[in-house]
């Protein structure tokens, strides 16, 4: 029988993973939204938040529709490469990801508006390219708000359901994350075993949340640190 | 060994233990089964025991609007069981069965059920409506079949216009049973399979099949299907005698007839 705890390492895997495909990808969009002045932008802007104004239901039907085998975009990752991402946990992965993106990218945006450019100008002018004005200058002092979205993004993550069920199906041990698995429990009328994963649930989201805090509390002593060996 | 080979291995294992799918099976893709959520329960036991005998076979459970899609899309599947027709002639009409695989394999009975702590002598509708003060509650009929299978019960007992003032329109037909076990209704009209293993709650009694539309479950395979011979095997399993005690067990009569 599938326990409980393949539930819980199947659900803490999609979201860890859904997370690190979350973190790169949102900064760079959010450093495009914030620092670029060009056409389009608010089309990006407006796709980041799409999957936050539509019910995630659609998200899922819009997956299913790209990765289903009746799409050649399905077939040819089936057929050629043989990935499939439909019903298997690649496609919960994803359904995460696209679920805590706007979040994450939000919460990116407004830290890394908050860094002053002229920082990040004084480095170019010392020849840093961009890349390295972003890691060395921009990421550091954005640190805390880059760890809030993140934080925000891993416990949407957890709770996805309506673009999993769609695009991951219910199977269990294989795609049954904590969410379905607490559907299932209910369509069938076992209310306490849905309690248990809920409680889970709950202390999933205190655990990341302490994480989180425990992140935030280092980086404080660091720039405390920094700004009495720096000059003012 | 150096220490570069040691942290390459340890590179491989961890793209090796990302990249496969908890609880892989080894050979050819198992018999893959799309089956309501109210099903999920009683398929996933009959999975297990499939299994046991060797064969292949995964469930994933849904809403029946969810598993219409996923069929339509085109996800790898050999298998369909639903908790009402529509879905199924939807599925049909387009042309996504395998011809003459469609069966009726299951029905369900609609039953009266009141808090355990009740003393009162209510076994019909009739008494629901005459010897009953308390509020009813049933899956909505705008959102759920079973609402539907209740008013018509209802209509035919001829007690529809006088409990009216006093049903409550629960989410589904889950919700009704629960709001009897928690207190929040005092009698609820549901299906048979709904009041197994439900604390606080007792039958007070059954509603004769003659009076609402016959509750069916269809089935059938999928033309898509990968392993067609597979999942003729496991419609089989599901027709058998061995299948329908476990059926049986969890409130559901089996009918496995051609339709």
């Amino acid at each position: 029988m599938i326990s409980d705890w393949s539930v819980i390492l199947l659900s803490l895997r999609v979201s860890l993973v859904a997370t690190a495909l979350v973190v790169p990808v949102g900064l760079v969009v959010a450093w495009v939204l914030v620092r670029k002045r060009m056409p389009g932008l608010f089309i990006l802007d407006l796709l980041v938040s799409l999957p936050l104004a539509v019910t995630p239901v659609v998200i899922g039907y819009a997956l299913l529709s790209v990765f289903g085998q009746r799409s050649p975009v399905g077939r040819f990752l089936e057929d050629t490469l043989g990935v499939s991402v439909a019903f298997t946990w690649l496609g919960a992965v994803l359904a995460s990801a696209i679920l805590a993106f706007p979040l994450a990218v939000r919460a990116y945006m407004v830290a890394i508006s908050g860094v002053d450019t002229r920082l990040e100008s004084a480095a170019r002018s010392l020849g840093a390219r961009p890349l390295r004005v972003f890691a060395t200058i921009t990421l550091p002092l954005a640190y805390r708000g880059i760890l809030a979205g993140t934080l925000l993004a891993f416990v949407r993550a957890l709770s996805e359901f309506g673009a999993t069920i769609m695009i991951a199906g219910n199977i269990p041990g294989q795609t049954q994350t904590i969410p379905l698995a607490i559907f299932s429990r209910i369509s069938a009328g076992r209310d306490g075993a849905a309690l248990q994963l809920v409680v889970v649930a709950v202390v999933l989201a205190a655990l990341s949340i302490l994480v989180h805090n425990y992140l935030v509390g280092r980086v404080r002593t660091g720039e405390s640190a920094g700004e009495a060996r720096g000059p003012r | 060994m150096t220490r570069h080979s040691l942290a390459a291995i340890a590179a491989l294992l961890l793209i090796a233990c990302l990249s496969c799918g908890p609880d892989r099976v080894a050979a050819g893709p198992p018999v893959r089964v799309l089956a309501a959520a109210s099903l999920g329960d009683v398929m996933r036991e009959l999975a297990i025991d499939y299994r046991a005998q060797g064969g292949a076979v995964e469930i994933s459970e849904g809403p029946s609007g969810a598993l219409a899609v996923q069929v339509r899309r085109g996800v790898p599947s050999e298998i369909v069981v639903f908790a009402g027709q529509r879905p199924m002639d939807e599925l049909e009409r387009a042309g996504f069965l395998e011809p003459g695989s469609r069966i009726n394999l299951l029905s369900n009975s609609l039953i009266i059920v009141v808090r355990d702590t009740y003393g009162g002598n209510v076994t019909s509708l009739a008494d629901l409506a005459e010897r009953f003060e308390g509020k009813i509650a049933i899956a909505d009929p705008d959102l759920a079949p079973a609402g539907e299978y209740a008013i018509a019960a209802l209509q035919s007992a001829g007690v529809l216009e006088r409990v009216q003032g006093r049903l409550v329109r629960s989410l589904d037909v889950r919700a009704a049973t629960a709001s009897v076990s928690l207190g929040t209704a005092d009698a609820a009209v549901v299906y048979t399979t709904d009041a197994i293993g439900v604390e606080n709650i007792r039958v007070a009694g059954t509603i004769p099949p003659e009076t609402y539309p016959e509750i069916v479950y269809p089935a059938a395979v999928l033309n898509g299907a990968r392993d067609l011979d597979g999942a003729h095997r496991f419609m089989e399993y599901l027709k058998s005698e061995r299948a329908s005690a476990t059926f049986r067990s969890h409130g559901f009569t089996r009918l496995a007839a051609m339709r």
